[in-house]
């Protein structure tokens, strides 16, 4: 690992891994402004949330790292895709996070070449569909569900 | 995505993504006419898939009678969403192997139930679909593009219904 110099992405699943964590990055991120205009009867369902993702970008940065390509850094800020006020405002972006992670993670999906990599991606498409469905469940939004997470 | 500041760009795009998987299978649709047919088993595992797609589907329907309002509206979405699992899968099967004899959706849609038992419990569909989650994200594992991407959505949406969805009660535990 040492000996070879970390360079960018080349392959199609190194780039959707990237792009998978550039994604976690801003999750991150944006489950801050989520916990600090949520109510706090979903406390819990944030701090699980965020820490699913924190630990979904590690593992993401170690396995970039393991194959030599240079993870992609967090951005010093993010925009929000609407203003983020009150409660509700806070659990819309949460649930448009989720989705958007799991098209992210669908899309490593489809590029991975290996099972290992395919069950990982598989995990966390699973888990941002679970959350996603608590944040529409919480929203009071139906359905919570949809028939393919990433792809609708 | 959240779109960075100032000047950091999102890599995702999917579009293109996808754009090189319709390639390839367009290639893949070309290439038997000088080539082997594609192993039988895949298509056999998909077909396994579609079989479980169906049966939860069929479930969710019946047990949608036995319940109140609220849990039947949630097994109905599930019925909604393992029918279109089954759509998928078997549009995927017909790609694979446009000359294969499996069943159509109608072959088993207008069955007539002839003497209906009572509804199943929530319970029973929860415990099907369980199965049917593992089952296709083990299979989306040992697959590849397109299709794993297919299994791993049907895996998630599997677990989201019966995590989230029809979590009443204890039904769930």
């Amino acid at each position: 690992m040492t000996s070879a110099e970390p360079s960018t992405a080349n392959t199609p699943a190194d780039k959707a891994l990237c792009a998978a964590l550039a994604n976690e990055h801003a999750v991150v991120y944006g489950y801050g402004i989520v916990s600090a205009r949520c109510a706090p009867e979903v406390n819990t369902l944030v701090s699980s949330a965020l820490n699913q993702h924190r630990e979904r970008r590690d593992q993401t940065i170690s396995m970039l790292t393991g194959r030599s390509v240079t993870p992609p850094v967090a951005a010093a800020g993010y925009q929000l895709p609407m203003p983020v006020i009150t409660p509700a405002d806070a659990e819309k972006l949460a649930a448009r996070m989720e989705k958007d992670s799991e098209a992210t993670w669908r899309a490593f999906v489809e590029q991975a070449q290996s099972n290992d990599d395919r069950t990982f991606g598989v995990a966390a498409l699973t888990q941002s569909a679970v959350l996603a469905a608590r944040w529409k469940q919480q929203l009071g939004d139906w359905p919570v569900t949809t028939a393919f997470p990433g792809a609708d | 995505m959240l779109r960075a500041e100032p000047e950091f760009a999102p890599v995702v795009n999917r579009r293109r993504v996808l754009t090189g998987g319709i390639a390839l299978a367009a290639l893949a649709i070309s290439a038997p006419a000088c080539s082997s047919p594609p192993a039988p088993s895949a298509v056999d595992e998909l077909e396994e898939q579609l079989t479980l797609a169906r049966h939860d589907s069929e479930l969710a329907t019946t047990a949608a009678a036995g319940t109140d309002q609220q849990v039947g509206r949630a097994l109905k979405q599930v019925a909604a969403e393992r029918s279109q699992h089954a759509e998928a899968l078997t549009t995927e099967i017909k790609r694979l192997a446009p000359t294969s004899t499996s069943s159509t959706p109608t072959d088993w849609a207008t069955t007539p139930p002839s003497a209906p038992p009572p509804p199943p419990p929530l319970a029973s569909v929860v415990t099907s679909l369980k199965a049917s989650a593992d089952s296709a994200r083990q299979l989306a594992s040992t697959s590849s593009g397109y299709r794993a991407g297919l299994l791993g959505s049907i895996a998630a949406s599997c677990t989201a219904s019966y995590t989230v969805a029809l979590a009443f009660g204890a039904a769930t535990s």
